[in-house]
């Protein structure tokens, strides 16, 4: 949601008399925000002043970067919609041309509505039930048909912004309910809702934010929680404090209650299409993790076989905990009990040992991606409306990512990065511009989202997961997962950088990981790492599996002198000849010239494609790991997806030889997971095509041009 | 008719038959107008005639008399009714009409004073001066209310001041008359009642000219007035510039019944009776059907109206206002007191 309409220093009120000043308020788009306060706080003045029909005494109001001061009345009709408290008595004219009204500003010079404007305004009235109104006299029917009327008018101008005053005025229970909802429909269409209300109940239930006015006082805006948690109502009314708990209490402790987990995961994907509930919900596509029923937290393991409930509510049979909105706080309860016992578990995890099944058994358990969802989820995208194949590799992403998950309906909305951080001896040998105690400092400012990768994660959303696998220098962050084998590895100029046994341990830390996110229901995971000098190691692991000259597999990593990289070329090939690591065994690759980052990384990999997560390659190191990780076990190449094009030449050497393309070129070269970033936007956009999207069906076209095409693709493939 | 107003349907339909009933009135009375007068020419006797024959007295009444005034009336009747029309749609007034804002009053007083100061006395109701007298007042007084407009937020608050405009116009109007010779007002009040009659050719093409004008901006206005039914509020919401069609509303009303007031003298009643009527007629208010529905209406009751005048009491003839008022008050009253709720 962006920034839609700003609110920049108003001052509001008549010539004579300031109601209200120094407003500023950034109001996003598809917001509902409602203003409330006693009679005479100034509403009205303040919503009429921001549609105009009141002069603005001082501020200005900007709509998507234009004042709209200064936009002519027609611009300004465009952009919004009122639905006033005045009583209008035109003559003579029936509700539905009451509501054509509202397509004024679309029509042309003489007024006449076309086909698609009359279809507008059907659908507006539909909306609002006043369909049995169409040919009556405006005049002739009740207040609150009058009102409904003239809030379908607001609806027929199809305006991103609607005003509305005290539109709940003369409508019955009923109509003020399905007001309501209506308006969180049109919020979730993406129109912004601003309203003044005089029932604060129905303001905390239905909007994103509260303003609250008073005469003469600042402004002050803030959630439904924020208000109830503030007691701002008690402080505006003046209630007497007896009156107000009576009143707020329960409704407080509802939005107010849950501490641990917080509510927003459940409660606000207002742009989930099956929001506020799952009515008439296709099995296939209950998939938001955000909607409203906060059990779709519990995932699988809450059962398995689950039917829909009549209300399209998902309900596992065999669950202990039936999906029912009754049930919400049993289960907000229960997730709260998992989240502490997985704390729990974590804090007393730090030196825990792998698990308990061997790498030899891990690369045995590994199996292929499903074909049979693969073939289906293709099956799925072939019919939905464009032309087939149109949306290329984000369309072969999703049936990949369908097949790893075995879901028809891929998700990407927990991501993970796992950055393993760990020293490596060969930093000794000056091949790094940075000092070795970089390693754990940047390790600390990744959990803190001030790197590069974690910054743009942090904007993302993605989850930042540091695991210290071996981290030389010492340091103090509760954040960083400890996996620490040793202080950094040996210099692997002089020998082996650790042993077997060692090597093994590290990449069924790795496996665990990807276990431990499996469990945590991560949808995708990016490999990344830090560890200054991994770059050396990377180019003698590549050089070891690739066959190619360690010169051309060699980079400037962090960035070095012409001298020092000349140095580092030589370490590589010294490296690799004093060690004779053996090509076909790349954990004896790892052990002899590699790092614990890239044991790990490679363990990551295999515990990928072992849980059925789809991995993200990073950079060079990255790479690095995952050759290993499919020269272990190739059926883990289809667990893998590229991200960016390394700058450094050893990259694009290990993708060959994994036979993977890179997605984009944007001369990275920080690691980190920095490019795992941008490949989760790709993944997130192929699960909203299978999510969204309309079938050929769905969208009212008949593909059958597309016959010939699809023919002609047959005979190829035959 | 009050059966549909109590199911609150609005039933609408039979347009064509309004219409075809209004058309055939016009040409009848129109036919009628030529035809009857203190010389009667039978209406076959008329296309006789106009093809050349007929005695030359009887062609110099015809077409220099006759037809002219016929022409004139048809104009000027359907300018007046129009004129309410726009009145009462933006003031959202059924009692609103051109002379409420007093623009009949301006142009009499302006009448009055270049009869007085100017003139020398003489008989000629379409002389040339009493016609540019009276649209200038007309038009001053227009002036005056638009400024006025700017400053007032309400349409209810103009209407009054258009009334106190009008009582300020009549009362040195009144004031004049005191002072003034019998011979010099004499016109003056020939002229307030309001004729049709001297109407020549010229007269016909200058409001022919000016009324086609104002009715095609009528006609390219019909969105945004169509927009005031629902009030001022909403018609800004919806992307009419208020401000600048209060003006031009007001302007092409008053240039309508400046026009009908220059040439005729002030003709009461039909600006309010004619759109009142038509709009229960027609039980719809929507420019389109309105404005060509209030211009034929007005030009039959002025035809008829006009009739009787001249026939009524031959050879005196009545002011035009005297007949339009008998029937047009009653009109009002009965619309006062069976008002919707």
């Amino acid at each position: 949601m962006e920034n839609f309409l700003s609110l920049r220093g108003l001052s509001v009120g008549y010539p004579d008399r300031v109601v209200l000043q120094n407003i500023d308020l950034e109001i996003l788009r598809g917001e509902i925000l409602s203003v409330i306060g006693p009679n005479g706080a100034g509403k009205s003045t303040l919503l009429k002043s921001i549609s105009g029909q009141l002069v603005l005494l001082g501020g200005s109001v900007v709509m998507q970067g234009e004042d709209i001061g200064k936009c002519s009345a027609a611009e300004r009709a465009r952009k919004m919609a009122v639905v006033l408290t005045e009583h209008i008595r035109p003559e003579y004219m029936t509700c539905r041309e009451v509501v054509s009204a509202g397509r004024y500003p679309y029509t042309g010079r003489m007024g006449i509505l076309q086909p698609r404007d009359k279809e507008i305004v059907e659908e507006a009235m539909a909306r609002m039930k006043v369909t049995e109104l169409s040919e009556r006299d405006f005049n002739a029917i009740s207040d609150g048909q009058k009102q409904r009327v003239l809030v379908a008018r607001a609806i027929a101008q199809d305006t991103p912004v609607l005003l509305l005053d005290e539109p709940t005025s003369y409508l019955d229970l009923r109509y003020r309910t399905e007001l309501m909802e209506t308006l969180k429909d049109l919020a979730r269409e993406g129109h912004t809702v601003l309203m003044s209300l005089h029932e604060i109940d129905l303001a905390l239930e239905v909007s994103d934010r509260i303003l609250c006015v008073q005469e003469g006082q600042d402004v002050w805006c803030g959630s439904p929680k924020e208000v109830l948690g503030q007691d701002r109502i008690r402080d505006l009314f003046g209630m007497p404090e007896e009156m107000y708990e009576k009143l707020f209490r329960e409704t407080k402790s509802r939005l107010c209650g849950s501490d641990a987990v917080s509510d927003h995961t459940f409660f606000t994907n207002r742009s989930c299409k099956y929001f506020p509930c799952h009515k008439g919900a296709d099995p296939e596509n209950f998939n938001c993790l955000f909607c409203y029923c906060p059990l779709y937290a519990m995932g699988p393991d809450c059962g398995g076989n689950y039917r829909l409930t009549r209300n399209g509510v998902k309900d596992c049979t065999g669950c202990l905990v039936p999906h029912r909105r009754e049930n919400y706080e049993r289960i907000m309860e229960k997730l709260r009990a998992r989240n502490r016992a997985a704390s729990e578990t974590a804090a007393a995890a730090t030196d825990i040992q792998p698990a308990a099944s061997s790498l030899q058994q891990v690369i045995t358990e590994i199996q292929s991606p499903s074909g049979e969802i693969l073939d289906l989820v293709r099956g799925d995208l072939s019919r939905l409306a464009m032309p087939p194949g149109s949306l290329g590799k984000i369309e072969t992403t999703a049936a990949r990512m369908a097949a790893i998950q075995k879901r028809r309906r891929p998700r990407a909305a927990k991501r993970r990065i796992i950055v393993l951080c760990a020293d490596n001896g060969v930093v000794d040998e000056n091949v790094s511009s940075a000092p070795r105690e970089v390693t754990a400092r940047q390790a600390v400012n990744m959990t803190k989202g001030l790197t590069g990768m974690s910054s743009i994660a942090a904007q993302r959303g993605d989850e930042v997961q540091v695991v210290d696998m071996g981290i030389a220098t010492p340091y103090e962050c509760a954040q960083i997962l400890n996996r620490r084998i040793r202080c950094g590895t040996d210099n692997i100029v002089k020998g082996p950088a650790m042993t077997m046994e060692e090597a093994e341990k590290a990449v069924m830390t790795g496996v665990s990981l990807a276990g431990q996110a499996s469990k945590e229901h991560v949808d995708i995971v990016g490999v990344g790492e830090m560890g200054i000098g991994n770059t050396t190691t990377s180019a003698a692991v590549i050089s070891v599996l690739t066959g190619a000259e360690p010169a051309k597999v060699t980079g400037f990593g962090g960035g070095i002198t012409q001298q020092a990289y000349l140095r580092k070329v030589q370490c590589v090939q010294r490296a690799i000849e004093i060690n004779r690591p053996d090509a076909a065994d790349p954990l004896d690759v790892l052990a002899k010239v590699g790092g614990f980052d890239l044991a790990a990384m490679c363990g990551v990999f295999l515990g990928c494609a072992k849980y059925g997560i789809p991995a993200v390659i990073d950079g060079v190191i990255s790479a690095a790991a995952a050759l290993c990780a499919v020269r272990m076990c190739p059926a883990c190449r289809d667990y893998l997806f590229p991200s960016h094009q390394s700058v450094e030449p050893g990259y694009m050497a290990a993708m060959e030889a994994l036979g993977i393309e890179p997605w984009f070129k944007l001369d990275m070269r920080l690691g980190e997971g920095s490019g795992c970033t941008m490949s989760f936007a790709v993944m997130e956009a192929a699960c909203a095509i299978l999510e969204r999207m309309a079938t050929f069906e769905k969208a009212g076209i008949d593909d059958s041009y597309l016959e010939e095409i699809r023919e002609a693709e047959k005979k190829e493939l035959e | 008719m009050t059966k549909d107003r109590t199911e609150g349907q609005l039933h609408r339909g039979g347009y064509a038959a309004v219409f075809a009933a209004l058309a055939a009135a016009v040409v009848v009375g129109a036919l009628l107008c030529t035809a009857l007068g203190s010389v009667s020419i039978a209406p076959e006797k008329i296309v006789e005639i106009l093809l050349g024959g007929g005695s030359e007295a009887e062609r110099n009444i015809l077409t220099q008399i006759r037809l002219p005034r016929m022409c004139m009336t048809v104009l000027l009747g359907g300018a007046l009714a129009v004129s309410g029309y726009l009145l009462q749609t933006f003031f959202g007034n059924p009692i609103a009409g051109p002379y409420v804002l007093g623009i009949s009053s301006g142009a009499k007083l302006a009448v009055c004073a270049a009869l007085l100061f100017v003139a020398g006395g003489e008989r000629q109701s379409s002389g040339l001066l009493m016609i540019l007298a009276a649209f200038g007042g007309a038009l001053v007084t227009t002036g005056a209310i638009v400024l006025l407009s700017h400053r007032v937020r309400h349409m209810a608050s103009l209407l009054a001041a258009g009334i106190m405009v009008g009582y300020i116009c009549n009362a040195v109007t009144d004031f004049l008359v005191t002072f003034a010779e019998d011979a010099q007002i004499v016109n003056l009040r020939g002229w307030s009642q309001g004729t049709f009659s001297g109407m020549d050719w010229g007269d016909v093409a200058a409001a022919a000219m000016i009324v086609t004008a104002a009715m095609v901006l009528t006609v390219l206005c019909s969105k945004p007035i169509g927009a005031f039914e629902l009030g001022e509020a909403y018609a800004a919401s919806m992307g009419v510039d208020v401000k600048r069609y209060r003006v031009i509303l007001i302007l092409l009303s008053s240039l309508l019944s400046a026009c009908v007031t220059a040439f005729a003298g002030p003709v009461s009643f039909v600006g309010i009776a004619v759109p009142f009527l038509m709009r229960k007629l027609l039980r719809s208010s929507r420019p389109p059907v309105m404005v060509p529905a209030c211009f034929l209406a007005g030009a039959v009751f002025c035809l008829y109206s006009d009739l009787i005048a001249r026939m009524a009491f031959a050879p005196t003839e009545l002011g035009i206002s005297t007949v339009t008022s008998l029937l047009g008050a009653p009109v009002v009253i009965y619309m006062l007191a069976v008002r919707k709720r």
